[in-house]
Formats: C-alpha cells, sequence, structure tokens
C-alpha cells in the first residue's frame, strides 16, 4: 500500500539514487558518479533529471501510472510525470509545473517529419499569491537530424528532433534525441521561467 | 538532494532573472524618503509602489532617527507608520529627547501620462503629536527613462522654507491662517488644520547612472523648526543623495542634509505577493490510482461493504496513507459507491492541498465501487465543510493542464452540519509543544524596545470531538519587561494599562488554562463555550455564536463573557474586578482582497462602542490591516492616543519557508495600550477557525488542490 515502497530497496540502491548535485554554480556531474554496471545492475526503469537553472539534478524510478502518463520518483519524494516522455507535472520543485497539454508536441513528434506548421502547447504553474498561472506557447518542428549519444556507457542511434516554441515574449528551444522505436532516450524542454529548462535522459528502460 | 537543493538555489535564480529583466537602459527605481514614504530624500513625490509592497526603513542623521513600516494599501494609497527618536529637539522652551509616532497617508491622484505629470498628495502625521505634521499635494514627471523631476507645494511644517500666503486663500479666506495645535494627545485629526496657513515649494530631481544606483538632488521646504538649531546646524534647503540597489528588495541611501549633515538610510521591500518557492517544497503527493476497465465492468463487487474486516482494513489503510501525507483521519463512512473522509488538516496552509492529497490518497485505498469521495475538514471537532469528488474526474484530470480549474467546476462543496463518524482510536488527541517566546514591548517612553524571552509550554487535549482543553505557561529567561517603572496614570478601571505590574509579578506564568466545548447547532452555525483563565490578564466564562453560510463572503456573530480581572502573578488567583463584555460582529470579505469586521459591545473597562478593522487579504495568507476602537470613553478619559488603534501583520510561515505550515505569525503594532476599548483576547473565536474552509476562501487558494 505505500507506494513509494519501491525506493525502501536494499541499500546500495538507496544509494544510487540518493545521488544527486547541489552545489551552485558549478554542480558536481551526477553522471560522472553513475556507471553503466551499477545501472544494469539496478533491475528497474531509471531516469536521470537535470535542471541546470535550479542547479539539481537527481535519478528516478517510476512509481505511479495513470493512462498514458508515467510518474517517477527521486528518493526525497521529488515527483516528475511524462506523458509518453513529456513532462506534464512536477511535484516538489517549489517552482512546480502544475499542468501541461503537450499533445500537439507529441503529434508533431510522431509525425514523421516534414510538417513545419505550427500548434499549441500549454504549460500551468502557481504563482507567488498561489494563483495559477498559464502559459500558451505556439510550437513548430526547426529540425531533425541523425545523431548517436552515449548515455552512461550506453550508445543510442537517434533522431534529434528540434522543437522551437514561442510565448508573447520569449522563445525557447525543446529537444528531443528519439530512438528508432520511438523510445525518447534524451530530452531537453522548458518548463517555466522559474525553473528552467528540464533535461530527462532515459538510462535504463 | 534536489529538493534542499533548491531552497539554496531558488533565491539566486530570482537574483538571476530580475537582472536579466534589466536591459540595456536603467530604469528608474522607485524610492523612499527618510520618513519611510514614498519620496526623494526628505520630500515626497508623485509616485506610488508596487500594490501591495511592504517597506521597512531606518534612516539617520544626527540626532534623528526613524523607523519606518510603510505598506502600499491600494494600488493609489499608501500609509506609513513612523517611529522618531529625536535627540535635543527644542520643545517651548526646553531642549528634550522625543519618541515620537507618526502616522502619514500619500494617495496618487493620476498616473503619468504622455505629457501629464503623476499627481499626488499627502498627509504627514494625521493622529501623532504633531512634530512632522504637514500636507502636500506634488507632481511628478519622467523626462528621459533615466530622469524624472519632482515639484510641490507643502502646508505646515512643508512650508518652512520660502513660505508665502496660502493660495487656497482664494477660496476662503480661513486657509491663510493655520492655529497652534491644540495641544491634544495624539490621535486626533484636526481637520480644520488640514491644508491651512503658508505654503511652500519644494522639488526635485532623480538622475539613475546605472541599474543600480541613482543620484537625487532635492530643495527641501522643511526647515526643521523645533530641531534646526538644538538638534543639528541646519545651514541650507538643499539635500543630495545616492540610492543604491545591490538587489531588488534592499535599498542603501546615502545623503548630504542641510549644508552639514551626512545621512544613512536603509529599506527593505517585502512583497507579499511573491514567494520563494511559490508551489513549495513538500514531497509530492500520493498519485491518483485510475482503475482498470475490469474493475469497472458490471456487475460491481459491493461485497467488501458487508464485511466489517474488509472495512476496517480500509480503514486502517486510509489512515496510514493519509498520515504519511500529514493528514490526520478521524472519521470514515463507507458506502458501496461513496467514501466520506473526515479530516483534520494541521499541515497545508491552503486546505484544497489536504482535500486535494486526500482525495488522491483514497483513490490508492478505496474499492472500485466507490465512484464518490466527500472529503470533511473537522475543525476543533466541528465539520466545517464538505468537498465532494467524482472518482472518475480525479483519475481523468490528475495532469490536465488546467486541471484545477476542471476540478473546481465539477466539485461540489457544501455545509455538513451533521454528526461526525470518530474512527475508534482516533480520540483523544493530544499535541504538546515547548518551544521560545518573545515579547517585544515597543514605544515605551523611557525605553523604546524593551523584551522579555523565555521558553513556553503549549498543550492541546481533546478527549472527544469538540473538547478541547488548552493549557500555556511560560517562564522567562531574560529581560527586562519588569523594569518599567511608569504607572499607569488610567481614570478608567486598570483592565490593560498595569501590565508592568504583571510584567513584574508573573513568573512564571499561566498564561492560558481553558477548556472549551465547540459544536454545530445548525445549518450554517457554528458554537462555542470556553472556560477557564482565558487569557493573560483575565479568566471566566466565554460563549460565542456564529452564523456562516459555507458560500457566503459575510458573517454575522455574537459574545458574551463574564470575567474577572486576574491576581498580578498571572497563576489562579482573581482581583477584585468583574465584568461582563461581550460584542455582536459583522465580518465581510470582499472579492478584490480586502476584510472588514465591525464589533459593537462592551469592552473590559465597562465602556460601549465600536471596533472597526480594515485589512489586505493576500491569497497566500499574507495579511495588513488596522483597526481602530471608538467607545463612550471620552478622549481626555483616555488619556495619551485618545482612543484605541494599532496595525496587524500576519505573515505565513509556510509562505517565507517553502515548508508547508499552518503556522502563521501575527503582530499588533500598537503606538499605546490604554485601557478605553480594550477587548478580551480568548482563544479559537469561530470566524477565525472556520472561514478558509468555505468556498470564498477555498476557491482563491484552489490552485494547490492537486500539489
Amino acid at each position: 500500500m505505500n507506494m513509494r515502497s519501491g525506493l525502501l530497496k536494499p541499500l546500495s540502491l538507496a544509494l544510487l539514487l540518493i545521488v544527486s548535485a547541489c552545489a551552485r554554480p558549478a554542480p558536481p556531474d551526477l553522471r560522472a558518479t553513475l556507471t553503466r554496471a551499477q545501472i544494469d545492475a539496478f533491475e528497474q526503469p531509471l531516469i536521470l533529471v537535470e535542471l541546470p537553472q535550479l542547479g539539481s539534478s537527481a535519478t528516478l524510478i517510476p512509481v505511479a501510472r495513470n493512462g498514458d502518463v508515467q510518474t517517477w520518483s527521486t528518493a526525497d519524494g521529488v515527483g516528475l510525470s511524462y506523458e509518453r516522455g513529456l513532462p506534464v507535472a512536477t511535484r516538489g520543485l517549489g517552482v512546480d509545473l502544475m499542468g501541461a497539454d503537450v499533445t500537439g508536441s507529441l503529434a508533431a513528434l510522431n509525425s514523421g517529419g516534414g510538417t513545419t506548421a505550427y500548434y499549441p502547447r500549454f504549460h500551468s504553474h502557481l504563482d507567488g499569491a498561489q494563483q495559477i498561472r498559464y502559459l500558451s506557447f505556439q510550437c513548430q518542428i526547426t529540425g531533425r537530424r541523425a545523431e548517436t549519444i552515449t548515455l552512461i556507457g550506453q550508445r543510442h542511434a537517434v533522431q534529434r528532433i528540434d522543437e522551437t516554441c514561442h510565448l508573447p515574449d520569449a522563445r525557447v528551444e525543446n529537444s528531443y534525441w528519439r530512438g528508432i522505436d520511438g523510445t525518447l532516450w534524451r530530452t531537453k524542454q522548458w518548463l517555466s521561467e522559474d525553473a528552467g529548462y528540464l533535461i530527462t535522459e532515459r538510462l535504463r528502460k | 538532494m534536489l529538493r534542499r537543493a533548491l531552497i539554496t538555489t531558488s533565491l539566486c535564480c530570482l537574483g538571476l532573472s530580475a537582472a536579466t529583466g534589466l536591459t540595456a537602459e536603467p530604469a528608474l527605481t522607485s524610492g523612499l524618503n527618510s520618513f519611510g514614504g514614498p519620496g526623494l530624500i526628505e520630500m515626497p513625490f508623485a509616485l506610488a509602489h508596487p500594490d501591495g509592497q511592504l517597506s521597512v526603513t531606518s534612516s539617520y542623521f544626527q540626532n534623528n532617527l526613524r523607523n519606518t513600516l510603510s505598506f502600499q494599501i491600494t494600488p493609489r494609497l499608501s500609509g506609513s507608520f513612523t517611529y522618531a527618536n529625536i535627540t535635543d529637539i527644542t520643545r517651548g522652551t526646553e531642549v528634550v529627547e522625543l519618541f515620537d509616532r507618526s502616522f502619514s497617508l500619500h494617495y496618487q491622484l493620476a498616473d503619468e501620462g504622455v505629457w501629464q505629470p503623476a499627481l499626488a498628495f499627502g498627509l504627514n502625521d494625521v493622529l501623532g503629536t504633531g512634530v512632522y505634521r504637514s500636507e502636500y499635494v506634488v507632481a511628478t514627471k519622467t523626462l528621459t527613462p533615466q530622469l524624472r523631476v519632482t515639484g510641490g507645494i507643502g502646508w505646515g511644517r512643508l512650508a518652512g522654507v520660502g513660505g508665502f500666503t496660502n493660495p487656497l486663500g482664494l477660496i476662503d479666506d480661513s486657509f491663510e491662517t493655520r492655529d497652534a495645535r491644540d495641544g491634544n494627545l495624539g490621535g486626533e485629526v484636526e481637520l480644520d488644520q488640514i491644508f491651512n496657513g503658508p505654503a511652500a515649494l519644494f522639488g526635485g530631481i532623480e538622475y539613475q547612472a546605472t541599474d543600480k544606483l541613482k543620484f537625487i538632488l532635492e530643495y527641501s521646504s522643511d526647515d526643521y523648526p523645533y530641531e534646526g538649531e538644538s538638534s543639528f546646524d541646519y545651514r541650507s534647503p538643499v539635500n543630495v543623495g545616492l540610492s543604491y540597489r545591490p538587489r531588488p528588495d534592499l535599498d542603501l541611501s546615502a545623503r548630504y542634509l542641510y549644508g552639514s549633515q551626512l545621512g544613512l538610510q536603509a529599506t527593505f521591500f517585502i512583497d507579499p505577493k511573491s514567494a520563494r518557492a511559490p508551489s513549495g517544497l513538500e514531497k509530492a503527493p500520493p498519485p491518483v490510482r485510475r482503475r482498470s476497465a475490469a474493475e469497472l465492468g458490471w456487475p460491481q463487487d459491493t461485497g467488501w461493504a458487508a464485511s466489517p474486516a474488509e472495512r476496517d482494513t480500509i480503514a486502517l489503510q486510509a489512515a496510514q496513507i493519509l498520515t504519511a501525507q500529514g493528514i490526520d483521519l478521524v472519521g470514515l463512512v463507507l458506502k458501496p459507491d461513496h467514501a466520506r473522509v473526515e479530516i483534520i488538516n494541521d499541515t497545508y496552509l491552503e486546505h484544497p492541498e489536504a482535500i486535494g492529497r486526500s482525495a488522491r490518497a483514497m483513490t490508492r485505498v478505496l474499492p472500485a465501487s466507490v465512484q464518490q469521495i466527500e472529503v470533511v475538514l473537522v475543525v476543533n471537532g466541528m465539520p466545517a465543510s464538505a468537498t465532494t469528488l467524482q472518482r472518475r474526474d480525479l483519475e481523468d484530470l490528475e495532469f490536465a493542464f488546467d486541471n484545477s480549474w476542471s476540478i473546481f467546476a465539477r466539485a461540489r462543496i457544501s455545509d455538513a452540519p451533521g454528526p461526525l463518524a470518530p474512527l475508534p482510536g482516533s480520540y483523544p488527541r493530544f499535541e504538546w509543544d515547548l518551544g521560545p517566546y518573545v515579547t517585544p514591548s515597543l514605544f515605551d517612553p523611557d525605553a523604546p524596545l524593551r523584551a522579555d524571552l523565555g521558553v513556553e509550554l503549549n498543550t492541546r487535549y481533546a478527549p472527544a470531538p469538540g473538547l478541547l482543553f488548552r493549557g500555556q505557561l511560560r517562564k522567562k529567561l531574560i529581560g527586562n519587561l519588569d523594569e518599567t517603572t511608569r504607572q499607569s496614570d488610567s481614570v478608567l478601571p486598570r483592565v490593560r494599562s498595569d501590565y508592568n505590574l504583571y510584567d513584574t509579578e508573573a513568573d512564571p506564568r499561566l498564561t492560558e488554562l481553558t477548556g472549551a466545548w465547540f459544536f454545530r447547532p445548525g445549518r450554517n452555525l457554528y458554537g462555542r463555550v470556553s472556560a477557564g483563565y482565558l487569557e493573560q490578564y483575565f479568566g471566566g466564562v466565554s460563549a460565542e455564536l456564529l452564523w456562516k453560510p459555507v458560500t457566503s463572503d459575510f458573517a454575522l456573530g455574537v459574545e458574551a463573557n463574564y470575567v474577572a480581572k486576574r491576581d498580578y502573578d498571572m497563576l489562579f488567583g482573581f482581583q477584585d474586578y468583574e465584568v461582563a463584555t461581550g460584542h455582536v460582529s459583522a465580518y465581510y470579505e470582499w472579492d478584490n482582497g480586502y476584510f472588514g469586521q465591525i464589533d459593537v459591545g462592551r469592552y473590559l473597562a465597562g465602556d460601549w462602542g465600536t471596533t472597526l478593522k480594515l485589512e489586505r487579504t493576500f491569497k497566500n495568507g499574507w495579511r495588513v490591516g488596522a483597526f481602530a476602537t471608538f467607545t463612550d470613553v471620552s478622549f481626555e478619559e483616555f488619556g495619551e492616543g485618545s482612543f484605541d488603534k494599532g496595525i496587524t501583520v500576519t505573515i505565513p510561515i509556510g509562505q517565507v519557508t517553502g515548508q508547508p505550515s499552518r503556522d502563521t505569525y501575527t503582530t499588533v503594532l500598537r503606538p499605546v495600550q490604554r485601557d478605553g476599548g480594550a477587548r478580551l483576547d480568548v482563544s479559537d473565536r469561530l470566524y477565525g477557525l472556520v472561514h478558509d474552509a468555505h468556498t470564498p476562501e477555498l476557491q482563491e487558494s484552489w490552485g494547490r488542490f492537486w500539489r
């Protein structure tokens, strides 16, 4: 019944999960402290996330699924939820993404290319007065190219897809590194002005 | 870890984003003059501060210290409360040290336009004893993005340099003369003097050199009539200064004043509408468990509802998962398609977060046949409201981008006057904490800041729903409140003004020991009966009835007390003074963030009258307000200050730390504590208990439902 009983695994795993980087201005790279052997020994899916603007990174394991949305958790109870690989909620960052509509981005990612049509994307977050604020983006796929990336010793042949999203007063660049089977091995997506970019790497499927 | 890192880093990020917001051209910063009001160096200007901004200012030049709390009450109106310490001021023929309290208002009449300057007027020291009394009308125009000019006309003290006949004399001759003050005890506005007497011109220029640095030149029309010889050497009306803003919330100023003095000033700005971690640093909520297609098939399995063992298991699991969220499950009603969850939220400032977490947690333990989840907020044993949610909505909306609004539209919030269904084992409840306390005493003319510091033990014991015993014991460790030698000169029954006798004799002190019963007499009604040592100075019995419909912005209450004055040792004995006191109260919460309260009745000294209270309420829990009490005690009988009044500031602790907390810190700034208009200070008044569990305030903070 404890929804996070998955975290109460042997100590070595706890250690793996707890690893995170706090210091500023140059956070030590969490990736440098992880090895592929450790990840392979870890018998469940694992992602690594990094929020450069907040100077934080952590590894997360899956804790719940609701339809297409997978929720992941850090060892200290911060939750991140992804709809088929795109973030739709964060909980516990202090500057959380409260909800999102990423159906346009998902459709564009899966369309196979060729289109440059604009589509909407929506994020919501809380402001200092505890009111929900909405961000309404107009987005467009601006690039696709083949790349090879290495995530902690594991190489992936991917298609890199770049997405440009416009806000009334700003422009942000999201990127997706997509495997042949559609797996998003790496993404870099902008959440909000306060949270900045969220980088997510799939260390273990 | 991810969260902890954010505590330290989010601040840096705020600083960064603020810095990047300011690009090539330095933008003119706002400003506060040495009196803490919107202005240049000593003079006012016609601008307003950002709505809702609080600023704390300390300014000093030789023998003149001013500390000000200033608040932008509305987008156009600001108020400043200044506590000044002037050494060697000339009063009549004597040279004395003066501690002076003053209150000033500044109102912006017009915003700046393309050609039109911003326009404002102000009343300085409207209520005090009048050292700083003056009025002004002022205009300010931005000429280039870096240059701003101000010019104005002042009366009273601001007509000291180059004064001329009041132009308002054209309207009426009586404007041309300004009588000496009536010599009142403070507190009186003396409207007949405002804008009267000679007038003079003042003005200044501000130049923003860089993002952080501003230069100011001003011509002051204040000639320091009482201080200008004895307190410092007044030589010239021209002041020059610079204002340096290293961070958006800090201003440091230095200036050369009146041809002879170096002055320094520091201002700290607080924006109640901002938060270090807006969405909080608490852990992620329990995820919703979506029922599978198989579970939703027909027929639904409802056999569990008839099995006591299964129901007990559900109750146990529910209690565990809610406890992990910091929420206490105190009652549970399980039906095949409906679950009523009765909770106590002592963790989250905003009840919607507790409701949202409870509902999500319950999706994880309730059998699939339960379609509706009803969350009842229990406050001091009283059901305060019930929020009914469709389980399917929780499943479908958990990650929708407009999930907060969507679930609010689908939720039903209603009154829940019915009896509770306590779970076995949820009572008795006992809580205690041991912590430090500080009781500052401001504004004593002999020593403007005194304080006691010690430890206090708080206990709360609830043997059954609605019954609550409270105790608070304090032991002083260090302090000087007992050094006050000033005897009360009050001609009224000394219900408050002999506080120094308590401060001297009561250690340790029993500040509260009460038993109270809370109940719901009917729909929209709440009741309380308390007895015991109700507050520091009085004990007795207190009864209250509140009418507050769950959807209403308006409430009415009535309270009756019979109390006796406690012994100075603040233990168990009473003195020979008993009084029946009580009030009829009306409460109103405006949609645009203001709260008003009117109390009419009899006060502790036996005086009859009315208390008016107006507060600016921010949706995140900050409150800034003022109150005033007028009773049948005359201003002369009342003594210094003429009537009871003060300023209150309430700060939600969680909003400052980012951690979830229902604790708030409230401070009351009362220029002087006398006996007239004094109200009993009983704990757990009903409006304060229930209002934030009702629809208007749930709606305001509903954005936290999914947090």
